[in-house]
C-alpha cells in the first residue's frame, strides 16, 4: 500500500516537473533569457520568418512554418517535435543523421539556399527550438502525428491535367495562378520555391502534406486521387535545380532572382 | 571648453581640399571598400559572429570615425579588437547566440565610454609613452594568432575557441585528424600559395587577386564535388541593411558587464593606440598635424554607435589607411564614401558571395597573419638589444599565454622602460677653486634618491655645490636626503644652486634655505662661494 501511495506521489510530482516547459509567448515577453532560452526564442523566429531571421543560408521566399504548419506544432503538417528520433539513418544522405545535418540539409533543398556548418548558430536555435518542441515526447519513439499522412493507394496513377483544373479552383486564389504566392502564402513553383532535391517534391510526400492540411480552412475535404492529381502538378513546374546536380546553374539562379527576372 | 566642443562637432574643413581631390578620394574609397569585405567577414569569423555583423562594422564604424576625425584614416573593423572582443564574450554564452550578441553590442558601448573617458581626461597624451617594440610584438603576435585561428577553417572543421597552438595542435593530432576535410584544405592552401605568388607580382591588391585564384579553384571544386557530398562550408548571403536598435540591459545583463569592465578597458586601450599610431604615421608621412583629441573623440564615438547599430567596435585600420594613403587619399571624405560604396557592393555582390568557400577566408586570414608576422622594421633592433628584448618577450609570451597576457605585460613593460629611463640621474663632475662641483641633469625623487645619495657620497671632498641648475623637478624625499647627508657628514659643506625663484622657493619650504644658491649663471664671476653666499644672504 505504502509502495502504490510512493509511486503516485512521484509520477505526479515527475508529471509536474515534465510540463514545466516555458511558452513561446512568456519567453517573447521576458527581458532576459539565458543562452539557451535566447537560442529556443530565436529558433522560434527562424521556423516563423526564416527570411528575415536566417537571411545568410536562405535562398527563396519560403519559411520553415510553410511546411511545418504553425510553427511546428500541427499534427501531420510534419511537427518539429521529433528530437527523439534523432540520430538516425536515412536513405536519402546514406549516414548517420544527427538533428544538425537534418535542419542543414533543409536549408539546402527546400530552403534551396547554402548548407550551413554544423556549428552556425541559426542550426543550434532551431534544434535548440526543436528539443523545446520535443519536451515530454519519448525518446526512440514517433510522437503523435510525425511527419504526413501516407494516403491510401487509389489504383491510379497522378494525373497532373487533372491537377491543374483542381488547382485553379481551390488554390490558385490565394497561390496565385502562377503559383508565386502572396505575402504569407509561399510560392509553390518557380525560383523562389523549394528545389528539386526537397522532400516535397516527392509527389507522396507532397500528396499526404496536401490532403490533411489544405485547403486552408477545408482541410481534409480533397480526395485522395485529387489530392495526388494536384501534387503532381505542383510538382512537374519549374523550380530550381538539385543542388546535388547542378552548382553553377545555382549561382546563376541567384543572379537572375536579384534582378527579378523570374 | 571652446576646445571640448569644437572636438566634439564633426570638422568640415577639410571639404575644399576634397573638392579638389575628388578623384583620388573616390577611387580610394572604392579600392578599401572593396578590401574591407573580406576583412570584415574574417573580423566577425574570429569573434564567432555571422559575416553580417562585419559588414555593419566596416559601415558604421567607418562612417563615424571618418565623420568626426579629421584624418584619412581609414577605421572599421580589426584583427587584435575582434579576438579580444570574442574572447571576452565566450564564457558567457555560445558563439553567435542572440545572447552572445546582445554581450557583444554591450561590450563596444562599454568601450565606447571609456575610450571617451579618455577623451574627456586628455588620455591621448599617455600614448606617446607606449613603447614601439612592444606594439611591433603585439601586432607579430596577433598575427601568429591569425594564423592559428585559420587552421580549424583551414582543413574545413567547427570552430575550436582557442588562440593557443599547443591547445590546436592536440586538438587536431589527438582528436580531429581522421576528420580533416582534404577537398576544403586543397581551397584553402591554393589561396594561400597563389597569395603568396602574387604578393611579389601584383602590388597592393594582391590580397583581392588571391581571393579570386582561390574562389575560382574552390567554386569549380563544389561544382565537381557538391557542398552535400564533400561538405564544403561556404560563406552565405550577406547583407547590409544597418538598423538602429538599442542594446538590451538588465539587471543580468549588468552583472556580465561587471565581469567585461577590463576587457573593455583593454580593448579601448588596444583600439585608441591603434588609432593613434596611425595618425601619428600619417601626420609624419603627410607632414601634417591632426587633433589627437579629437580622433580618440571619433573612436569612442564609433565604438558607442556601434553597439546601437547592431555591431561590434573597431579602430583604425593600418593596411587599409595606407593603400588609402597611397592611392591619394588626404582627407575623411574617403572613409565616408567607402561606407556607402561598401552598401552598393554588397548589394551587387551578394549573389556571387554567397557561394565563395569558407576554406578561402580561412586562407586569407593566414596570409594576413604572415604578412603581420613578416614585420621589415624587425631586422632594425638586432643592433638594439634592448628593443629586441621587449619586442621577442612580447611576441612569446602572446604566443604562450595569449594576446591579453601580451597586452597587460607591454603596458607593464612600457612603464617600467619609462620609469627606468626618466628615473636615471646624469652627472657632470667639476671643480672650482677648492670647491667640487656636481652638476646634475634630468629629475630627481622618490625614484632615485638611493642613486644620489651614493653619487654625493662618492665624492670625497670637503666642500662640494650641487647645481641643480638643470633639475625640471625634486620632491620632498630628495632634499630630506641631501639634509640629512649634511647632517651626518658635518665636515662636508653641501651648497646647491638652483634656477629660478620657483624652485628656490620650494626647497626654502622644505627646509633647505641655508644653502641655496640662486641664479648662479656664470662661474667665472665667482670669486669665494662662501663670500657670496653671504652676499646673498
Amino acid at each position: 500500500m505504502k509502495n502504490i501511495i510512493l509511486s503516485i506521489i512521484i509520477s505526479v510530482i515527475s508529471q509536474i516537473a515534465m510540463s514545466n516547459t516555458i511558452s513561446i509567448d512568456e519567453l517573447k515577453s521576458r527581458k532576459y533569457l539565458d543562452d539557451y532560452q535566447s537560442n529556443v526564442l530565436y529558433g522560434y523566429n527562424i521556423v516563423k520568418d526564416t527570411k528575415k531571421y536566417a537571411p545568410r543560408y536562405t535562398g527563396n521566399d519560403m519559411n520553415c512554418t510553410s511546411c511545418h504548419l504553425a510553427s511546428g506544432t500541427k499534427k501531420h503538417a510534419i511537427p518539429l517535435n521529433v528530437s527523439g528520433m534523432y540520430p538516425k539513418w536515412r536513405d536519402k544522405n546514406g549516414r548517420n543523421n544527427g538533428i544538425a545535418l537534418r535542419i542543414r540539409e533543409c536549408f539546402v533543398y527546400s530552403l534551396d539556399g547554402i548548407m550551413p556548418p554544423n556549428e552556425s548558430p541559426e542550426v543550434l536555435a532551431v534544434a535548440a527550438y526543436i528539443s523545446h518542441l520535443s519536451d515530454g515526447e519519448k525518446i526512440g519513439e514517433a510522437p503523435d502525428g510525425r511527419g504526413t499522412v501516407i494516403l491510401e493507394d487509389t489504383g491510379f496513377g497522378p494525373n497532373p491535367a487533372n491537377g491543374k483544373a483542381i488547382y485553379k479552383n481551390q488554390c490558385s486564389s490565394c497561390h496565385a495562378k502562377d503559383g508565386s504566392g502572396n505575402g504569407a502564402i509561399p510560392p509553390l513553383w518557380g525560383l523562389n520555391s523549394y528545389n528539386k532535391g526537397a522532400g516535397m517534391h516527392n509527389n507522396e510526400k507532397l500528396a499526404g502534406w496536401v490532403w490533411s492540411n489544405m485547403p486552408k480552412g477545408r482541410e481534409k475535404t480533397l480526395s485522395v486521387q485529387a489530392a495526388k492529381d494536384v501534387s503532381a502538378y505542383i510538382n512537374i513546374q519549374i523550380r530550381p535545380s538539385d543542388p546535388r546536380e547542378s552548382k553553377i546553374i545555382k549561382i546563376f539562379e541567384s543572379i537572375l532572382d536579384l534582378f527579378g527576372l523570374f | 571648453m571652446w576646445s571640448f566642443i569644437k572636438e566634439v562637432l564633426p570638422d568640415f574643413s577639410w571639404i575644399r581640399e576634397a573638392k579638389g581631390n575628388l578623384r583620388a578620394e573616390s577611387i580610394s574609397a572604392l579600392t578599401s571598400s572593396f578590401l574591407v569585405i573580406p576583412q570584415a567577414i574574417m573580423f566577425a569569423y574570429l569573434i564567432g559572429l555571422s559575416p553580417d555583423y562585419g559588414i555593419y562594422s566596416a559601415i558604421i564604424v567607418t562612417l563615424i570615425a571618418s565623420l568626426f576625425g579629421t584624418s584619412p584614416m581609414q577605421g572599421g573593423p580589426n584583427t587584435a579588437i575582434a579576438i579580444l572582443i570574442g574572447m571576452a564574450v565566450v564564457p558567457y554564452a555560445g558563439p553567435g547566440s542572440p545572447l552572445f550578441i546582445e554581450y557583444v553590442l554591450i561590450i563596444s558601448v562599454m568601450v565606447g565610454i571609456i575610450q571617451m573617458l579618455f577623451w574627456i581626461t586628455r588620455g591621448a597624451i599617455l600614448f606617446d609613452y607606449f613603447s614601439p617594440p612592444a606594439i611591433r610584438g603585439i601586432v607579430a603576435g596577433v598575427g601568429f594568432i591569425l594564423i592559428i585561428s585559420s587552421i580549424d577553417s583551414f582543413v574545413g572543421l567547427e570552430r575550436l575557441n582557442s588562440f593557443l597552438f599547443y591547445e590546436k595542435f592536440l586538438y587536431l593530432y589527438a582528436d580531429a585528424a581522421n576528420l580533416i576535410n582534404y577537398k576544403a584544405t586543397s581551397i584553402a592552401l591554393v589561396t594561400v600559395i597563389s597569395g603568396l605568388i602574387l604578393k611579389r607580382i601584383v602590388g597592393s591588391l594582391w590580397m583581392v587577386f588571391a581571393i579570386l585564384t582561390g574562389s575560382v579553384y574552390g567554386m569549380i571544386l563544389v561544382e565537381i564535388y557538391p557542398q552535400i557530398e564533400s561538405d564544403i562550408e561556404k560563406l552565405g548571403y550577406i547583407g547590409a541593411n544597418v538598423q538602429f536598435s538599442i542594446p538590451n540591459f538588465t539587471n543580468e545583463h549588468y552583472l556580465v558587464a561587471q565581469k567585461l569592465i577590463y576587457d573593455a578597458l583593454m580593448i579601448a586601450f588596444v583600439g585608441i593606440a591603434q588609432s593613434l599610431i596611425i595618425t601619428k604615421s600619417l601626420s609624419l608621412r603627410l607632414n601634417r598635424t591632426y587633433n589627437k583629441n579629437k580622433e580618440v573623440f571619433a573612436q569612442g564615438l564609433s565604438s558607442i554607435a556601434a553597439g546601437f547599430f547592431n555591431t561590434f567596435s573597431g579602430s583604425g585600420s593600418f593596411n587599409r589607411t595606407n593603400l588609402a594613403v597611397s592611392l591619394g587619399s588626404r582627407t575623411p571624405l574617403a572613409g565616408i564614401l567607402s561606407a556607402f560604396i561598401l552598401i552598393i557592393l554588397i548589394f551587387v555582390m551578394s549573389p556571387v558571395l554567397a557561394h565563395v568557400p569558407m576554406p578561402v577566408l580561412a586562407g586569407v586570414l593566414m596570409l594576413s597573419g604572415i604578412n603581420m608576422m613578416s614585420i621589415s622594421e624587425v631586422s632594425d633592433y638586432i643592433n638594439a638589444k634592448e628593443d629586441l628584448f621587449v619586442f621577442l618577450l612580447i611576441f612569446i609570451s602572446i604566443i604562450l599565454f595569449g594576446l591579453k597576457v601580451g597586452i597587460v605585460l607591454s603596458l607593464i613593460i612600457s612603464a617600467v622602460l619609462y620609469i627606468a629611463r626618466t628615473s636615471k640621474i646624469t652627472y657632470k663632475i667639476s671643480s672650482f677653486k677648492e670647491n667640487t662641483i656636481l652638476a646634475i641633469r634630468g629629475n630627481v625623487f622618490y625614484g632615485n634618491t638611493d642613486q644620489f645619495r651614493d653619487l654625493i657620497l662618492s665624492l670625497d671632498c670637503e666642500s662640494v655645490l650641487i647645481d641643480l641648475e638643470s633639475v625640471g623637478f625634486i620632491d620632498s624625499s630628495a632634499v630630506n636626503e641631501i639634509i640629512s647627508i649634511s647632517k651626518a657628514n658635518g665636515a662636508c659643506i653641501y651648497s646647491i644652486l638652483v634656477n629660478g625663484d620657483a624652485m628656490c622657493v620650494k626647497l626654502k619650504l622644505l627646509g633647505l634655505e641655508n644653502n641655496i644658491y640662486p641664479e648662479f649663471k656664470d662661474w667665472s664671476k665667482v670669486t669665494d662661494i662662501d663670500d657670496s653666499r653671504k652676499k646673498i644672504q
